[in-house]
């Protein structure tokens, strides 16, 4: 770029200036977003995502989630892989299971589920919303244990 | 990073003669890469065993330490040996940081055993049950230092965790 500049004199210098970008603040904040982003990576993998009609309870458990089958229980509700299995309607079960031994739609998808699944190893993530009341968590807790999954795990938003 | 050869520009040009492009370049590759891995949330899980009913169970072990806490809507009965031993109110301010301190002076007294039982009410939120299950978890800042004997070494180690087996009750009832 060049520029004008006039003298006191009343005559025309040209001056020549090389417009430069200050880039020293640009550098150091790409290393502080860096170091920030590679302190928050994680190579483990992730096999549960945060489901947008249930809000997970916290924790303070560091044990990741396994690939496993998730069953979740919402306020839209019960769900196994994304699939309705039971819906609810204002947040209360449109059937009342309370009393009942087991709930019979979701023994077969989990039996399904186990016969088809060469490593099977009983383990099934329940992801609940946090206030689900225990007399809906209790008749699928009971349905697992019915078909064959012992091995509960309660997924819950780790303290990251 | 590169040292330019100087070629036309002056050394006062820029950056010293130093050749920041390359740089710049792997800063602003690296940046979307890791912001698309970064977990910003993670879903942990917490082990639950779920007791079995009376008639299933075969064999029954009689055991010196038998914890269970009872959860009555906001109220938590803590039942040692089938003796209540303390009642805490969810409403209180500091009922995790008394539940949990209850549990750290229970471990003192027992430091070889790491399962307790809870038994929720019909109409206890998960919440309550998950905020338990966490104050009885592990030693947190603050605690005191405990140690118990290694069974397999039979040296005095370092307790780290309270009572993180967590056996529910009354699913079968």
């Amino acid at each position: 770029m060049s520029l004008v500049k006039k003298s006191f004199g009343g005559r025309r210098r040209k001056l020549t200036s090389r417009a430069d970008l200050n880039l020293t603040p640009m550098i150091d904040t790409l290393i502080v977003l860096l170091v920030f982003l590679v302190k928050s990576y994680s190579v483990e993998p992730s096999y549960l995502t945060p489901t947008q009609s249930i809000e997970l309870s916290r924790t303070s458990s560091t044990e990741v989630a396994p690939d496993k089958p998730a069953l979740i229980i919402g306020k839209d509700g019960i769900l196994l892989n994304g699939n309705v299995l039971l819906p609810f309607v204002n947040g209360v079960p449109k059937r009342d299971f309370s009393k009942e031994a087991f709930i019979p739609e979701l023994k077969d998808k989990l039996e399904s589920m186990k016969n088809s699944d060469k490593n099977f190893s009983g383990t099934l993530i329940l992801q609940a919303d946090k206030s689900v009341p225990f007399h809906v968590i209790r008749p699928v807790l009971r349905t697992a244990g019915v078909s064959g999954y012992f091995d509960i795990k309660f997924a819950g938003m780790g303290a990251e | 990073m590169f040292r330019k050869v100087n070629k036309g520009h002056n050394e006062e040009d820029g950056h010293g003669g130093l050749m920041i492009t390359p740089l710049l370049d792997l800063l602003v590759a690296l940046i979307p890469i890791l912001i698309i891995g970064v977990v910003m949330t993670r879903i942990n899980v917490v082990d639950v065993a779920v007791s079995k009913p009376v008639s299933v169970l075969k064999k029954v072990t009689p055991s010196n330490f038998d914890l269970l806490l009872k959860v009555k809507g906001t109220e938590v009965e803590l039942v040692l040996n089938g003796k209540t031993r303390s009642k805490f109110v969810k409403s209180n301010a500091d009922f995790a940081t008394s539940l949990h301190n209850e549990f750290v002076s229970i471990k003192k007294a027992f430091p070889q055993e790491f399962e307790f039982k809870i038994e929720p009410e019909s109409e206890v939120a998960l919440d309550n049950i998950m905020e338990i299950i966490d104050s009885a978890r592990e030693i947190r800042k603050g605690d005191p230092e405990m140690t118990r004997k290694d069974e397999a070494t039979g040296k005095e180690v370092r307790v780290k965790y309270l009572f993180p087996k967590v056996v529910l009750r009354g699913v079968y009832s």
